[in-house]
């Protein structure tokens, strides 16, 4: 029972409540939920094994099997009234493992809290000129969210002042660059990650619409910016000035990195398949979505867009960090010995911190070849990144909050649900994860295969989803979800298990315990999958897709 | 030569207004999802005595019932999301 | 001037029904145009005057009619329009559903003292042009209920129409957003309660207003002492206050003291019981002159 609504200028309809919009405002809308940081540091680290490699698999990646796992859930939620994954997964699967979907969607949010803090931390270490344009970003999105939604006033002039002034924050910040000292004892990167996941904790705390809406609006207009920036200053670079490849092409085993196969795959996962989009698809955009038809274009297309987010990260990180790149040395590196500083291992010069300003300081350099100094486009570019991490901090320990209050209710913590205490749980516990890496943030790389597996073993999930509901359709298609099914679980659990055998040798206690974790629910997850394929067949009754 | 130009010209246009809806859009998600909370409480708060629940005396109720049959469909939509959140939370919010 | 309206109130068993009667028989005597209306659904008018009586008001005396009210038919009435109000509005499959409903509702907690109130409203409508109306209400509980109904009602509708206020304003700032101007559709409900909070203060005014009575009686013995206290609290507590006590049927002198203690401040009259059974229109007529000095509350004179 569907009830639509009010066609307005043609380009979207509205009822209160229920949302059905065009297909292209609803790509829109699909797109610019899904980027993010994500796309970004991704492809920054994977660079390592080459950018043959990374490349192939972010173009073969999307079609095959991202978009598969895209399209699918929304259509599979389509189908279901709306439901979302971990709803129709009880159906199509078993009830075990809508328990266990708490379980991935609890540690996926830890680790990214974790990490996203550490991602800040990192940029405002190496970039301190980001760091006013990033604070001042909370003001200015207070006062924007203040102007439009409490005293109605134009979005459109207000929203160009907002982001007018976040870029004269953005230049201002070479000349007002701010580098946090060290404080008792802990290094400037572990106070910055203290106060980034305090920011977080309060922030989540405030009504969405005094600072995460309009944050998150400003944001969308730095990402076309900054989208529309990088593809200009490619085409510049690449004709205009001196952009070459320098990323050695394939490189399956570089020293002191683990190896390409499987740790590929686990990550780049956004850019290619990332497993919260099943989350995302089978949210809102199920709702609102006209039929199954504009599905294929919302799903495929915002999938491969984000791909080809991934593959401007690729050439700025393979090719643009080759333009120069200045260490803190004061030495001026150009070519491979610029990749290289950043690239000779996993944790060389500064872990994760490398590879992000591999990224930043690459694609920086392509925007110079529009005519902007490197310092301004350094800060862009670094604030960007941060910007948008910051945004996830906040988003997800809201929800993080949400799923700890289930649990606690489930395990008769009522305590647990307390949102005060709720938030402290959820950013505290992330806080401890990001310093089992060491405060200095030189180790935060490790967390993010570990981010990377548990948001595979959940694709592996709705692709096996997928698999099965496709396999009650009859004959041969369940194999185009069912091969990317099994290739996402079997890498993603050959990772984790390469990964337990190092943490066990370092003796890191805390992230053996969640890799071990995560391995056993990413077998348990392939067992069940296995369980119900070969089960006698079953019929899975539907609704008649939602249409208008 | 002029009707490809002019092809040109109307698909910028054409993006200029998808952005500009898209943008309005992002600006009011999360306030939008956030109205159809306190719509879902309205409704649940007067025909609260259809669920079980403490209501206003059943005169509210019934006075207010003619008029609220949005309200009573948005509830029954939203049971189904009341069990389990999470994609909405997810796709709402934007995390990636 | 309007009408005055007199309430008799209290335990079940205390005499209302037969102090209400002389009083209205009382004021019809000296020359104000009467009606006692029987809200207690035990009916004992009609055994008091031995005459059947119905909505329609029947003229006993000169000055004096008198009715009773059909709860059920009030309930059922009240049932029926919204039903039909709710098949004008909701689109064909919703009303299908909300059919079902509709016979649990008939059992709700509430309607009662609602078909209470609608009848009371009625009353005063078709009443209006008359000088006295004497109420002879239900026991206690259906007559807190009737009485606090406005009040409680008054607290959901007022949270209820400030959280649709900011329902409204969100929608406007949205409309504003995303279409550049505030255009929304008039919120009907946010009409609805307004007018809705305003007929309950209304209601609530006729409880308090000057020409209005509430007669609280008892008798001498305990029980219905303690309860009169606690109807005393009860009806304080919703800002109404009780005009007069009256003791019915005493007996001896037991507990006099006591009472008039506890009820000092409010005026005080005494019925003492009676030699035979208040029984019919002749009995009644014999019992007012019975007593030496007629303290039968009257509309312009006091009490001993």
């Amino acid at each position: 029972m569907r009830r639509i609504s009010v066609r307005i200028q043609g380009t979207s309809t509205v009822a209160y409540g229920l949302y059905v919009a065009v297909k292209e405002v609803n790509f829109g809308h699909h797109f610019t939920s899904i980027s993010g940081t994500g796309p970004i540091v991704g492809p920054a680290i994977a660079i390592i094994w080459g950018w043959v490699p990374a490349l192939l698999w972010v173009f073969l990646g999307s079609v095959i099997m991202g978009a598969v796992h895209d399209f699918g859930s929304l259509i599979i939620s389509m189908r279901n009234q709306g439901k979302s994954i971990s709803e129709y997964t009880a159906k199509y699967v078993n009830d075990r493992t809508k328990f266990l979907f708490f379980l991935i969607v609890f540690l996926e949010l830890w680790i990214v809290i974790a990490i996203f803090g550490l991602v800040i931390a990192v940029i405002f270490a190496m970039y301190p000129q980001s760091v006013l344009a990033v604070w001042v970003e909370v003001p200015i999105a207070i006062c924007l969210g203040y102007l439009i939604y409490k005293k109605g006033a134009n979005i459109i002039t207000w929203s160009i002042y907002a982001v007018l002034a976040m870029y004269v924050c953005v230049f201002l910040g070479p000349y007002l660059p701010f580098k946090m000292p060290a404080i008792a004892g802990i290094p400037p990167t572990g106070v910055w990650t203290i106060i980034l996941l305090a920011y977080g904790f309060i922030a989540s705390i405030l009504p969405v619409t005094t600072l995460l809406q309009p944050r998150d609006f400003i944001n969308s207009h730095q990402l076309v910016i900054a989208m529309a920036l990088l593809v200009l200053g490619v085409l510049f670079a690449a004709f205009g000035g001196n952009l070459e490849i320098v990323a050695p092409a394939v490189q399956t085993a570089p020293a002191k990195a683990p190896p390409m196969w499987p740790f590929l795959f686990i990550t780049i996962a956004c850019g290619a398949i990332s497993g919260f989009h099943a989350l995302v698809s089978s949210g809102t955009s199920a709702k609102q979505v006209r039929n199954e038809k504009d599905a294929l274009f919302v799903g495929y297309g915002s999938m491969l867009m984000e791909g080809s987010l991934a593959t401007l990260v690729i050439i700025a990180v393979a090719a643009g960090i080759g333009m120069g790149y200045t260490t803190k040395a004061g030495e001026t590196l150009t070519g491979v010995a610029a990749w290289t500083t950043h690239y000779a291992s996993w944790t060389s010069a500064a872990g994760l911190g490398s590879k992000i300003s591999a990224f930043v300081d690459g694609a920086a350099n392509m925007i110079m070849a529009l005519g902007i100094p490197k310092t301004f486009t350094l800060a862009i570019m670094a604030v960007f990144v941060a910007s948008f991490a910051g945004t996830t901090l906040d988003t997800a320990t809201r929800i993080q909050r949400y799923v700890i209050g289930e649990l606690g209710q489930g395990l008769k913590l009522n305590f647990l649900t307390n949102r005060y205490v709720a938030t402290a749980v959820a950013v505290g516990s992330a806080l401890i994860l990001a310093f089992a890496t060491g405060a200095s943030g030189k180790g935060a790389l490790k967390l993010w295969p570990l981010f990377g597996a548990v948001n595979q073993t959940l694709a592996a999930l709705a692709l096996i989803i997928i698999t099965l509901y496709l396999k009650s359709k009859g004959g041969w298609k369940w194999l185009v979800a069912g091969v990317p099914a099994v290739f996402m679980s079997v890498m993603t659990i050959w990772a984790v298990v390469i990964n337990q055998l190092k943490f066990g040798t370092t003796h890191n206690m805390l992230l053996q315990v969640v890799n071990l974790i995560i391995l056993v629910i990413a077998v348990w997850i392939l067992i069940e999958g296995l369980i119900k394929f070969f089960s006698p067949t079953h019929t899975t009754e539907e609704t008649a897709p939602v249409t208008t | 030569m002029v009707s490809f130009l002019d092809r040109i010209q109307r698909k910028i246009v054409t993006v200029f207004k998808t952005t500009d809806a898209v943008m309005r859009n992002r600006a009011v998600e999360t306030v939008e999802y956030e109205l159809e909370e306190l719509d879902n409480i309205f409704g649940i708060l007067v025909l609260g005595t259809f669920i079980g629940i403490p209501a206003p005396p059943i005169h509210i109720t019934m006075d207010l019932l003619p008029l609220m049959e949005r309200e009573l469909n948005l509830m029954l939509e939203k049971v189904s999301t009341a069990q389990d959140p999470l994609g909405d939370l997810f796709s709402v919010l934007g995390i990636d | 001037m309007g009408v005055n309206i007199r309430f008799f109130i209290g335990k079940g068993g205390v005499g209302k029904s037969t102090t209400s009667a002389l009083t209205a028989l009382n004021n019809a005597h000296l020359g104000h145009d009467t009606i006692l209306v029987s809200m207690d659904p035990a009916h004992n008018q009609s055994d008091i005057f031995q005459r059947p009586f119905t909505e329609k008001p029947k003229q006993v005396v000169r000055n004096l009619a008198v009715k009773e009210i059909d709860l059920d038919y009030w309930m059922a009435t009240y049932l029926k329009d919204t039903q039909a109000q709710l098949k004008k509005a909701y689109s064909y499959q919703s009303a299908f559903n909300i059919h079902s409903y509709y016979k649990i509702l008939k059992y709700s907690p509430g309607l009662e003292e609602y078909a209470l109130l609608l009848a009371f409203k009625n009353t005063l409508q078709t009443e209006k042009k008359r000088d006295n109306i004497v109420f002879d209400m239900p026991p206690t509980a259906l007559t807190m209920r009737f009485f606090s109904l406005p009040f409680i009602s008054l607290i959901w509708l007022k949270a209820l129409l400030k959280l649709r206020g900011q329902i409204y304003d969100k929608k406007g700032i949205i409309s504003k957003i995303k279409f550049g101007k505030r255009e929304i559709e008039r919120d009907k409900v946010k009409d609805r309660l307004k007018s809705l909070i305003d007929d309950h203060i209304q209601l609530q005014k006729y409880f308090t207003a000057d020409g209005t009575d509430i007669n609280l009686e008892l008798n001498n013995d305990h029980l219905s002492f303690q309860e009169a206290i606690r109807i005393r609290q009860k009806l304080a507590d919703i800002g109404i206050d009780i005009g007069r006590i009256l003791i019915n049927k005493v007996k001896n002198g037991e507990l006099l003291e006591e009472i008039t203690n506890q009820f000092n401040g409010y005026p005080i009259c005494r019925f003492p019981l009676s030699s035979g059974e208040l029984y019919g229109l002749q009995s009644l007529k014999k019992y007012t002159l019975e007593i030496p000095l007629f303290a039968i509350p009257n509309p312009v004179g006091e009490i001993r």
